[in-house]
C-alpha cells in the first residue's frame, strides 16, 4: 500500500514539472536550449553553433534568454539533456548534431508545446512540433574545390569527412566538382574517420593522404584543426569546413567554408514567437548568407581569389547550380540527367560520390 | 577467532573510511580548480546535488546512468572475488549489446516474453565467451589477465563498427553508426513511466544474490579461500583453476546485461557510443566500495547521480562538460593513493589473516 501510494507520488511529481514551466512562460523571456555535440570552443562546427547562440541572445535581449550543453552524445543521454532544458523552462530546442533525432523523437512526444529543430536530418517520422534544417555548405566548397584545383601540383587532393552521410556527400562531391570544372584531370582520395571529432585518426589520415600524393588537404569533421595543423605541419595546403582557421594556420590555408548561424537563429526563434513557424524541413541555401566563403589564405594568387569568388557569386545570385546536370557517380552511373539540377530531395539524401572521387565510400 | 573477527572489522572501518576519504579529497581538490575559475565550489556541488537527486525526474534519471555502473561493478567484483582482475567490463558490455542485438533483430517472435529471456541468454553467451579468453589464457600458460581484458575491450569496440558499418548496418538510414531499430516487443520494460528500466532489478538482485550466497554456501566459501590465497587452496585441493574461470565467465556475463539492458531499454538498437565509459566507471564503482556487492549498489547509485547531475554543471552553472570527467579522474586518483596507504597501514593484520586460512582449511581437507 505504501509503495502504491509512493508510485503515485512519483507521478504526480513528474506530471507537475512542465506545467509549472508554461505558467512560469508569460511575459517572460523565451528559453532557447541549444545541444551541441562537441566543445564549444573546438574552433569548428559547435564553435560556430555557439556563436550563432550568443548573437541570438544579443541581438533578441530582453525577449530571450538562451541556455546550452556541450559534448552531447549522439545516443539516449541526448534525450536526458534535452528533458533537463524543459524542465529548466526552455521552449525551443536546437540540436545541432545529426544523431540527435532519435531522442528528439521521443522527447518531442512527451511534450507537444516545446518547438524542436534538428538540424541536417531527412526524416520520415514528422511530429507536429519537430522542424529540420537545413543550412547548406556544399556551395562555399564548389569554391573551395576551384581554388584547391589551382594551387595542386600533384592533381592529388585530400578530403577526410567523418561520416559520410548525405549532406557531408554532398560538400564532397561540391568540391570535386568545382575542383573538376577548372582541371579535369583532378583526383579526389576521400578518408572516413567514422566520427565527428577523433583527432588521433584524423592527423594519422592526413599524414597518410600527403603520403599517397596529395597536396590539398579538405575535411568535413567538427573541426577541421586538427588536419589542418597536422598539414601544416607538413608544409601543406589545407581547406576547412566550419570556420575560417586562416589565423590559426597562415602560411598553408588556402580558403573554406564558414558558418555565420547568428541570423538563422534569430529567423527561426522570431517565427516561434510571431507564430509562423511551421513543422517542415527548411532548405537554406549560400543565398541566404548563413554558408560563407571564408577568407582566402595569402599563398592564393590573386587571379584564383577573383575566380573562386566569382563562381561563388554566381551561385548565390541563382545564376549556376552546383548539381546541374549531367553528373555521373564514381561508378559511371548516370545520377542527374543534361538539363537538370539536383533538387532538395535528392541532395538531403545524396548517398553516392561523384565520379573523381575515390577511396573510402565503403559502399 | 575473536580477535580476527576484530581484524576483519577494523579492516572494513579503515577501507570504508579510506573510500569516503578518498572522495573527499577529490571534491576537496576540485573545489580548488573551481575557485580558481570563479565559481562557488558549494553552489556547483549543490547544483550536482539537485540535478541527481532534487526532483522524480532527476532521481529517475540517476537509477537510468547507475544501471550499467552496477552491473559492470559487480561483474568486476566476481572475478576479484576469486583473485582475478577483470578490466574488461566495457568490452563485455558491448558484447552483451552484440549478442542482444542479434537476437533482436534475426528471431522473430509475437511475445515480449519470448524474446526478451532469449535476448538475456544470447547477450551472457557472448559476454561470458568474451571474458572466457582471458580466463583461459591466464589459467593456462599465464598470460595476465588485466592486460587482456583491457586490450578485449579495444577488439570489442572495433567489432560493434564493423557490425554497424557493415553486415548489420541500418538499411534505411545508410553510412550513420547504428542498426535498424528493434522491433518494440524487444523492449525491457520501464518501471513508473520513466526511463528507469528492469536493469536495475537485475543489478539489485545480483547483488542480494551474491550478498547472500558467497556467505553461506560451501562455493562462496571456496572462493573466498582462493580470492584471499590461492595457493593454500591449491594446497587444499580445491579446483582453483576451474573456479577462476567460471569466475570470470560468470563476470563477463553479468557485465553483459549492462549491454543488453542498455540497448533493449535506453537505445532499442546498436550504436557507436553506446557506453560512455559504464564499464571503466563501474571498475571504479567496484573499487569504491572494496568488491561489497551491496555496496556497489549503493555506490553505483552516488556515481550516477555525480553523472546525471553532471548536465546542471553545464545548464546552470555554464562549466564545460570536461569538470565532471576532472571529479571523476580526482575520485580514482585519490581512491589509489589511500589504498595504498591503507595496505601499509594494515600490512600486518593481512599476514596475520592469511596465515589463518590454511589452518581453517587442513583441519577441512
Amino acid at each position: 500500500m505504501i509503495i502504491r501510494i509512493l508510485l503515485y507520488l512519483w507521478l504526480v511529481l513528474l506530471m507537475q514539472n512542465p506545467v509549472k514551466a508554461s505558467n512560469e512562460l508569460s511575459g517572460q523571456p523565451l528559453k532557447v536550449g541549444f545541444l551541441m555535440g562537441g566543445p564549444v570552443t573546438d574552433f569548428g562546427w559547435n564553435q560556430s553553433h555557439n556563436d550563432g547562440r550568443i548573437y541570438l541572445e544579443k541581438h533578441m535581449a530582453g525577449k530571450v534568454k538562451t541556455t546550452f550543453a556541450e559534448s552531447v552524445p549522439e545516443s539516449s543521454e541526448a534525450g536526458r539533456v534535452m528533458e533537463r532544458m524543459i524542465a529548466q523552462g526552455a521552449k525551443v530546442i536546437f540540436a545541432t548534431s545529426y544523431g540527435y533525432l532519435d531522442s528528439m523523437l521521443k522527447v518531442a512526444a512527451r511534450h507537444p508545446d516545446v518547438v524542436f529543430m534538428q538540424i541536417n536530418r531527412y526524416s520520415e517520422q514528422k511530429r507536429a512540433n519537430i522542424g529540420v534544417y537545413f543550412p547548406y555548405y556544399f556551395e562555399p566548397l564548389y569554391s573551395a574545390g576551384i581554388v584547391a584545383a589551382r594551387v595542386t601540383k600533384t592533381h592529388k587532393l585530400g578530403f577526410i569527412v567523418g561520416h559520410v552521410v548525405p549532406n557531408v556527400l554532398a560538400g564532397v562531391n561540391a568540391f570535386t566538382l568545382g575542383a573538376r570544372s577548372v582541371n579535369p584531370g583532378v583526383k579526389v582520395n576521400l578518408v572516413c574517420t567514422n566520427s565527428w571529432n577523433d583527432p588521433a585518426t584524423e592527423a594519422e589520415a592526413t599524414k597518410a593522404l600527403v603520403e599517397s600524393g596529395a597536396d590539398v588537404i579538405t575535411s568535413i569533421l567538427d573541426s577541421s584543426l586538427t588536419v589542418c595543423n597536422a598539414a601544416a605541419k607538413l608544409s601543406t595546403y589545407c581547406i576547412g569546413a566550419a570556420y575560417d582557421l586562416n589565423k590559426q594556420v597562415p602560411k598553408t590555408w588556402l580558403t573554406g567554408q564558414s558558418w555565420n548561424y547568428g541570423p538563422l537563429y534569430v529567423r527561426v526563434v522570431e517565427q516561434v514567437i510571431n507564430g509562423s513557424w511551421k513543422p517542415v524541413t527548411q532548405y537554406y541555401t549560400a543565398k541566404e548568407g548563413y554558408a560563407q566563403l571564408a577568407s582566402f589564405g595569402s599563398t592564393v594568387p590573386q587571379a584564383v581569389r577573383g575566380e573562386a569568388a566569382l563562381a561563388f557569386k554566381k551561385i548565390t545570385t541563382s545564376k549556376v547550380a552546383v548539381f546541374a546536370g549531367p553528373i555521373k557517380d564514381s561508378s559511371g552511373k548516370l545520377r542527374i540527367p543534361a538539363g537538370k539540377t539536383a533538387d532538395n530531395h535528392c541532395i538531403e539524401q545524396m548517398n553516392w560520390v561523384v565520379s573523381g572521387v575515390e577511396g573510402a565510400l565503403t559502399k | 577467532m575473536v580477535s580476527g573477527h576484530w581484524q576483519k572489522l577494523r579492516r572494513a572501518a579503515l577501507y570504508t573510511l579510506g573510500s569516503l576519504t578518498a572522495v573527499l579529497i577529490a571534491f576537496l581538490i576540485t573545489a580548488v580548480f573551481l575557485l580558481l575559475v570563479g565559481r562557488n565550489p558549494i553552489e556547483v556541488y549543490i547544483g550536482i546535488y539537485q540535478g541527481a537527486f532534487g526532483d522524480s525526474f532527476s532521481f529517475s534519471e540517476t537509477l537510468v546512468a547507475a544501471t550499467p555502473i552496477m552491473l559492470c561493478g559487480l561483474g568486476v567484483a566476481i572475478a576479484q572475488w576469486l583473485g582475478m582482475m577483470n578490466v574488461g567490463v566495457e568490452g563485455q558490455l558491448y558484447l552483451g549489446a552484440i549478442g542482444a542485438t542479434y537476437v533482436a533483430l534475426n528471431c522473430h517472435f509475437t511475445h515480449s516474453w519470448q524474446l526478451l529471456p532469449l535476448m538475456l541468454v544470447g547477450a551472457a553467451i557472448c559476454g561470458g565467451f568474451w571474458s572466457f579468453i582471458p580466463a583461459i589464457l591466464r589459467v593456462t600458460i599465464g598470460v595476465s589477465e588485466v592486460i587482456t581484458t583491457l586490450l578485449m575491450n579495444y577488439i570489442a569496440l572495433l567489432l560493434v563498427e564493423f557490425l554497424i558499418h557493415g553486415p548489420w548496418e541500418d538499411p534505411n538510414n545508410v553510412s550513420w553508426p547504428q542498426t535498424a531499430a528493434f522491433p518494440a516487443i524487444a523492449e525491457l520494460p520501464h518501471l513508473f513511466a520513466t526511463r528507469v528500466h528492469l536493469g536495475i532489478v537485475f543489478g539489485i538482485g545480483i547483488a542480494l544474490l551474491f550478498a547472500f550466497l558467497l556467505p553461506t554456501t560451501k562455493i562462496g566459501f571456496i572462493s573466498r579461500v582462493i580470492g584471499s590465497n590461492p595457493d593454500a587452496a591449491e594446497y587444499a585441493h580445491y579446483k582453483v583453476k576451474r573456479y577462476q574461470v567460471w569466475a570470470m565467465i560468470i563476470s563477463g556475463a553479468v557485465a553483459a546485461l549492462a549491454g543488453f539492458s542498455q540497448v533493449s531499454a535506453i537505445e532499442g538498437r546498436l550504436r557507436s557510443g553506446l557506453s560512455p565509459g559504464y564499464g571503466y566507471t563501474g571498475f571504479l564503482a567496484c573499487w569504491l566500495a572494496r568488491h561489497n556487492p551491496i555496496a556497489i549498489v549503493i555506490v553505483s547509485i552516488l556515481i550516477g547521480g555525480l553523472l546525471s547531475g553532471a548536465d546542471s554543471l553545464q545548464l546552470s552553472a555554464k562549466l564545460p562538460f570536461a569538470t565532471v570527467n576532472i571529479l571523476q579522474g580526482m575520485i580514482f586518483f585519490c581512491l589509489l593513493a589511500t589504498e595504498q596507504y591503507i595496505n601499509k597501514l594494515t600490512s600486518k593484520s593481512n599476514i596475520e589473516s592469511n596465515t589463518e586460512s590454511p589452518k581453517v582449511l587442513r583441519s577441512e581437507a
